[in-house]
């Protein structure tokens, strides 16, 4: 059972989708080729697919072209695919899209195979604790008729939990078009990215938590807009990048350009110093996230802009000193400086 | 000299090569510490070739520098899948592909010698009967196909499982589908389901997504076989201090998956070491599964044990634990959120309240210092420290310190 195998490749999908055409010419196939294949896929793959003497799948009449093959080609699913979906009926968070009907019949199907690794396998050492209840029914519930809502385009009535305010949340309603799904594996919750519909008629995107979600209410009415998430996403972003300096004690420069690889980032290295300058973007809604995880380092290393994100910084090192000075004043004789 | 082939046979050094100008993004023509400018070429042309939206340039003193730019939390699907869709192949191997299933399609069973003269009937294609039996039994241990005796006679069929069977309705697994293949360890199958049945992902975004672990699922899925068969493995390990190659004989228990620093360990244990070890994924360029751990049953406790007390990923050298505290200042009428995040992010610790705007974490850890990342993310509100290992609480004051040197104006 392989998992890197040709069985899998984008040749052979795209020699599938040619074999399955009656008729087909060079061109159409060049195109083919182009859009389901890799850049250089083309000028590799044609002269095999045209060469009699290399594949020898096609005929060939007055340059049209057609399949040897008596059937439509199709291949069966193979073990390690079947292996992946009992794993798959194991994994709580992917109930939530599971039809019971579908769950049922591949159980069934799937009687005689073993997943492809067990969930205990896998320890998630450092995932949040207060991810959302999966197994809740009355969660489960709400997060069908709002996906149900975000397929048909239906508006739903939520009533959620807001920020805190004087150690309380604030129970807020309002009327939303679900748009996406947003899931982290840190936090194990989801976020929902959905339009908040005013009586005035005006729209406004927002993020809620999943669960904070306390109600949701179906309503019969459609919106039939579409919402281009990624416009949605680029104006979420920072237009400035963070940039640092990064020195290579205590590994910083590749633990910190692991941990950042989920951020867009540039990194350039000074072979002669040893540091590594790197400009790194983000969402500015993840800017205290950020924060937090660039003080997680230490001295290792130096955000060097935008200025005020380095005032943040410098605010939460003088007040940590303030705090130092005053109980430990004896052991740390820090000078502490003016604001 | 060789022509340019998309396509490439080991996956290994392709990985090496994303991860190069995923990961670290600075490396030049001049400065990568690869076997030669030849492989590097061929290499960086393949992933441009795979990757080519996502490939980026700069240029520094040592030459142009090729990186790979992706925002995790803005794409739809892992573009790392592209890589696993690059094996090489013959042209017997397409072609036995097509035939042998159009053949099991038409005559429902065969032998591999029926399989032969079939093919050369049908397509006038003319293979032994030893290369058809090959690739049968291959396609066999695939589960593509399923073999029957009958008397002498070796029968081979096209297994019923079919994509239209499993999945009647497309619709109503899609979400499911496309939410394990970005999800799950081994995602990578769960892509190739859904290229199969053509679904893309229409209502799902990631965050704190580190795509980078699918290019490690080709080692993994050895080293669970290992875990679940209770075998031994020898890993061909690469030092990261010395970038030497270490070969290690070791029995795998668990995999650590850290959802924030992007890294995922194997937890194993060394016969010749007598102890257990955590290692890199993304370090290990090979792995051979071995024969049966036969102590592994005997080691199963003392491996649970070492792992009550980790913060992370150290392994216990003794059953003693350091003890820690960390006292914290959080305004209770405005940072509630400070409490909540310190409850989520506890892991085994506790958490208490000393008094009006006063907070105490306290845990018994086998590492303090595996934890210091994580204190001094609440820098700006550490009123004190306290704790048995003294040279990493001495450690952290003087990062502090150094830290206001740092930023001093």
């Amino acid at each position: 059972m392989e998992l890197f195998s040709e069985i899998y490749g984008i040749y052979y999908d795209i020699v599938t989708k040619i074999l399955q055409k009656q008729c087909i010419t060079k061109k159409e196939m060049n195109e083919m080729a182009q859009k389901y294949g890799f850049d250089e896929s083309p000028l590799q793959m044609l002269p095999k697919l045209l060469d009699k003497t290399s594949w020898r799948l096609l005929t060939e009449k007055q340059q049209h072209y057609s399949s040897k093959l008596q059937k439509s080609p199709s291949m069966p699913l193979t073990m390690l695919e079947k292996q992946f979906l009992k794993a798959v009926l194991s994994e709580k968070r992917c109930w939530l899209f599971l039809e019971e009907e579908d769950k049922k019949r591949l159980e069934l199907l799937l009687k005689e195979v073993s997943p492809l690794f067990r969930n205990d396998m896998f320890h998630f050492f450092d995932q949040y604790q207060d991810g959302d209840d999966f197994e809740d029914i009355a969660y489960q519930k709400r997060f069908r008729c709002i996906h149900q809502a975000m397929k048909s385009k239906h508006i739903v009535i939520i009533k959620y939990f807001g920020g805190h305010r004087r150690e309380k949340r604030i129970l807020h309603k309002g009327n939303f078009l679900p748009l996406k799904w947003e899931y982290s594996q840190k936090d194990d919750k989801f976020r929902l990215y959905c339009m908040k519909i005013e009586q005035s008629g005006k729209t406004n995107t927002m993020v809620l938590n999943m669960g904070r979600i306390v109600s949701v209410e179906w309503t019969s009415e459609k919106i039939d807009s579409h919402v281009e998430i990624q416009k949605i996403l680029y104006s979420r972003r920072a237009k400035i990048p963070i940039v640092l300096k990064i020195t290579p004690e205590r590994n910083a420069i590749e633990r910190f350009l692991v941990e950042f690889s989920t951020y867009e980032k540039e990194s350039e290295y000074d072979e002669q110093t040893g540091i590594c300058t790197v400009r790194l973007w983000y969402m500015k809604n993840d800017e205290t996230e950020v924060l937090i995880k660039i003080l997680g380092f230490g001295p290792v290393l130096k955000v060097l802009s935008p200025p005020f994100f380095v005032r943040q910084i410098k605010q939460r090192i003088n007040r940590q000193m303030e705090l130092m000075a005053k109980q430990t004043p004896s052991l740390y004789p820090y000078k502490i400086r003016e604001e | 000299m060789a022509e340019f082939q998309e396509l490439i046979k080991n996956f290994n050094h392709l990985r090496t090569y994303i991860r190069t100008f995923y990961i670290y993004g600075y490396a030049t023509r001049n400065t990568i510490n690869k076997k030669s400018k030849r492989t590097y070429d061929n290499e960086k042309r393949r992933i441009a070739s795979y990757l080519g939206e996502y490939m980026k340039y700069h240029y520094s003193k040592k030459g142009k520098a090729v990186f790979l730019s992706i925002d995790s939390a803005g794409i739809f699907q892992n573009p790392f899948y592209k890589a696993y869709q690059s094996k090489s192949f013959t042209d017997n191997d397409i072609m036995l592909h097509f035939f042998i299933l159009d053949r099991l399609e038409c005559k429902k069973t065969l032998t591999a010698g029926q399989m032969a003269d079939e093919i050369s009937l049908a397509y006038g294609e003319v293979f032994d009967v030893q290369t058809v039996r090959g690739k049968l039994r291959e396609y066999e241990k695939e589960g593509i196909l399923q073999s029957q005796k009958v008397g002498k006679a070796l029968y081979y069929k096209k297994s019923e499982d079919t994509v239209e069977r499993f999945f009647p309705n497309k619709e109503s697994m899609e979400d499911c589908l496309i939410f394990a293949s970005e999800n799950m360890p081994f995602s990578v199958v769960g892509s190739y389901i859904c290229n199969r049945m053509n679904l893309k992902n229409k209502r799902f975004l990631w965050k704190h997504h580190f795509i980078a672990y699918t290019l490690d699922d080709i080692i993994l899925l050895q080293m669970v076989k290992a875990i679940e068969e209770n075998r031994q493995v020898e890993l061909i390990n690469i030092s990261r201090k010395t970038n030497k190659e270490i070969i290690i004989k070791a029995i795998p228990f668990f995999i650590f998956v850290s959802t924030q620093t992007g890294r995922r360990y194997v937890f194993v244990y060394t016969e010749k070491e007598k102890r257990f070890l955590t290692l890199r994924l993304d370090y290990i360029e090979k792995i051979t599964v071995l024969d049966m751990a036969k102590t592994k049953d005997m080691l199963q406790q003392k491996a649970k044990k070492a792992l009550q007390t980790r913060w992370g990923t150290s392994v216990a050298w003794q059953s003693a634990t350091e003890h820690f505290e960390m006292t914290l200042f959080v305004d209770e009428q405005k940072e509630q959120f400070i409490i909540d995040r310190l409850k989520r992010e506890k892991r085994f610790g506790t958490v208490k309240r000393v008094e009006k705007n006063t907070y105490c974490f306290s845990i018994d850890v086998t590492d303090t210092n595996e934890m210091m990342n994580w204190v001094k993310t609440f820098t700006g509100r550490i009123i004190h420290i306290t704790g048995d290992n003294q040279a990493v609480i001495r450690r952290f004051y003087k990062d502090m310190y150094r830290m206001a040197q740092l930023y001093k104006d």
